[in-house]
């Protein structure tokens, strides 16, 4: 059954005005919020999956979600990354799984079973703010699929001094165990994240945007495989305005920034089609890039906004990431485990 | 006769015969003269080509690595975090919700709590996202 | 006689770090078929297979005289050779060419093609064929880490441990790499069983 945070009654509030959840006569706001979660996992909780797998260390069991009727499922690359002996839980039915593609940068894994399926609809996580309901569906633990609900808290590139990219949706949801790669629904039951890790508090929880899971699946459609993009370019504070766009410090030449005719001394103001405000906006958009895909770069220089336009490019191979978190994503181990990487070597 | 997907040896089989895809001994005759020919491109260079080379070499790449160097001077160790909380075993004394047992492995025994505890998988969801120890504003 | 390989080796490397280039081409005649073999496998292409192998031998040359010895010379061309193949295909990402046109005449010779096409379950070449095709198509779609270990273990049969030094992974890393990779081929392999099946 339902288990509810611990709210404010603001939060409550615009929960309930956000949601239409308003309560019915003689109903209380909990009891509204209740039956709104309930409808929500009614209708959808077929389209979640409990996914066992298998690593060097043994059997391992998490959760993941169909997004379209031909059993293609998101996940996280913990329980599908590089796993082997996958297996797709739902009521009584088993299916083997393949793996169709695990980006270890971003943390998902895109899978595949042979059959229909039911399957969460995509939404947008660039329409949640602040306060915004949203529910988590998963298997805790050895329990059947549990609805879990909460409010977004924000949108973090930061997290315990360490730096995030892209920017992950922090909702104040409590999750356990076995519920990585769990869907993050909104009231609509459209899935806008996938649920990566509690926080540490234990009442809050990161899900990847599912923007982010839907770039590395148009990448592998594309190209087989994820496709990060490079551009270039190194940007610090701006430094007149600390509060404001990042400047560029260096443009890397013949890089695909070069030939756009970016300076050093532009205001980065806009990636594709995200809006850069602070120098940690550009942690989120440089995600999005995708080699071989041309970006439009919005800069001022001069107190004049201009757009140019780059190609970009794969990442090169002194910055190859990807490479380090295969080979390191491979062994997640018992213990949280770190890697360091020089990048002058 | 196609492969069965309960004999692994039928796999291994229809590799080995890969084995003889490759071209006669003709070829790696004529790969050994190209490869002397390449040898003697090589050393017959004009001199301001490699001068050339050589500059470029220098120049270029080593710029390069610095630029790159530079514009992560404030991050050179880059910690990428990556963490699996597991669940071990029933320790806590918890029985496993008999309703839910026979989701827990895909063999479904009726065993003692003893052996289900040995066939609990982990349960897994990460300790953190995937993060940097310095913010990449390099990209 | 039989000499030990590693001696023969050793002793044709000594000779062409003195500066003598015909022990070289000794070397390149020994070595450049199974080399063919393990680019040809992992690109699927000849063109790209004849290149990379100009470069596997150029660059080991260029190499040989920083050579000590401290690994046989078998793993260390190898390992030049895998490596290389790999930084290709990420560069070039999978914009691969199957030209299949040599899937040739010397498989007839071979005792395990023979056991399958003949006795109690006869196997038109035809079919063969297209299997191998198929294999080949599989095998494409498998990471390039992967493609890698079933080419050494399967296709080239070398032992695992030979295959860790190649890579310079654990023993383990290897066996759950081709544990993987053989069921990833076995379901694509029965995709196109079950798509022919109503026949």
């Amino acid at each position: 059954m339902s288990r509810l945070s611990v709210f404010s009654g603001a939060i409550l509030a615009a929960f309930c005005l956000s949601s239409l959840a308003w309560p019915a006569r003689g109903e209380s706001v909990f009891e509204a919020i209740s039956r709104e979660v309930q409808v929500v996992y009614a209708q959808h909780q077929s389209a979640i999956v409990r996914i066992q797998a298998e690593d060097e260390h043994g059997r391992l069991s998490g959760s993941g979600f169909y997004i379209d009727p031909n059993g293609t499922i998101f996940t996280s690359y913990t329980i599908g990354g590089d796993t082997r002996n996958i297996v797709v839980c739902s009521g009584d039915s088993k299916l083997p799984a393949e793996r169709l593609v695990g980006d270890a940068r971003s943390g998902i894994a895109i899978l595949k079973v042979k059959a229909r399926t039911p399957f969460l609809v995509i939404g947008k996580s660039a329409d949640l703010s602040v306060a915004s309901p949203v529910i988590v569906i998963g298997y805790p633990m050895d329990l059947p699929a549990t609805p879990t609900f909460g409010a977004v808290g924000g949108f973090d590139v930061k997290y315990l001094g360490r730096y995030l990219s892209p920017a992950y949706i922090r909702a104040n949801v409590p999750v356990e165990r076995g519920e990585g790669g769990a869907p993050l629904l909104n009231l609509k039951g459209e899935a806008v994240g996938i649920l990566i890790s509690p926080r540490e508090n234990g009442t809050g929880c990161f899900a990847l945007p599912i923007e982010a899971a839907e770039k590395v699946h148009a990448d592998f459609l594309r190209f087989g495989e994820a496709r990060p993009g490079w551009l270039g370019i190194t940007v610090g504070k701006a430094p007149r305005d600390e509060e404001g766009p990042p400047e560029v410090r260096e443009v890397i030449p013949d890089s695909p920034a070069a030939k756009s005719g970016l300076q050093k001394g532009d205001l980065l103001l806009g990636i594709g089609e995200k809006r850069i405000h602070s120098p940690e906006d550009v942690l989120d958009a440089s995600f999005y890039l995708t080699a071989g895909d041309e970006v439009p770069l919005l800069v001022s220089r001069d107190g004049k906004e201009t757009t140019l336009q780059a190609r970009a490019v794969g990442i090169p191979a002194p910055l190859d990431a990807l490479r380090i978190l295969k080979d390191f994503a491979a062994h997640p181990g018992v213990s949280p485990v770190e890697t360091i990487w020089k990048v002058n070597k | 006769m196609p492969p069965d997907k309960d004999n692994p040896d039928d796999i291994s089989k229809l590799l080995r015969l890969k084995r003889f895809e490759q071209p006669g001994p003709e070829y790696f005759e004529g790969f050994l003269r190209d490869f002397h020919r390449r040898q003697r491109e090589e050393v017959l260079r004009p001199l301001w080509r490699i001068a050339l080379d050589r500059a470029g070499a220098f120049f270029g790449g080593d710029i390069h690595r610095e630029i790159i160097g530079y514009g992560t001077a404030a991050a050179a160790a880059v910690v990428l975090f990556l963490g699996v909380v597991n669940f071990e075993s029933v320790e806590s004394g918890k029985q496993p919700v008999a309703a839910a047992s026979a989701e827990k492995s895909p063999d479904t025994r009726t065993a003692s709590a003893n052996m289900l505890r040995t066939e609990q998988p982990r349960y897994v969801i990460d300790t953190r996202p995937v993060s940097y120890h310095e913010p990449p504003f390099s990209f | 006689m039989d000499e030990d390989p590693r001696q023969v080796d050793n002793e044709l490397i000594a000779r062409t770090q003195a500066g003598d280039s015909s022990a070289f081409d000794e070397l390149v005649r020994k070595y450049s078929a199974r080399l063919y073999s393990l680019v040809y496998n992992m690109t699927s292409n000849h063109e790209d297979a004849n290149d990379l192998l100009q470069d596997i031998f150029a660059k080991a040359y260029r190499s040989i005289k920083g050579f000590r010895g401290k690994s046989s010379f078998y793993t260390w061309i190898h390992s030049i050779g895998v490596n290389m193949t790999i930084n290709f295909l990420k560069k070039r990402g999978r914009h691969f060419q199957l030209s299949l046109d040599d899937v040739d005449a010397n498989i007839q010779n071979d005792k395990e093609f023979i056991e399958s096409t003949s006795g109690s379950n006869p196997v038109r070449e035809a079919d063969l064929k297209e299997l191998q095709q198929r294999l080949n198509e599989a095998m494409m779609k498998l990471s390039y880490e992967h493609r890698a270990v079933v080419t050494m273990f399967d296709i080239q049969g070398m032992p695992h441990a030979e295959i860790s030094k190649i890579l310079n992974v654990s023993e383990g890393t290897v066996r759950s790499r081709l544990f993987y990779a053989h069921r990833q081929l076995q379901n694509y392999l029965e995709e196109f069983r079950e798509f022919r099946s109503p026949s």
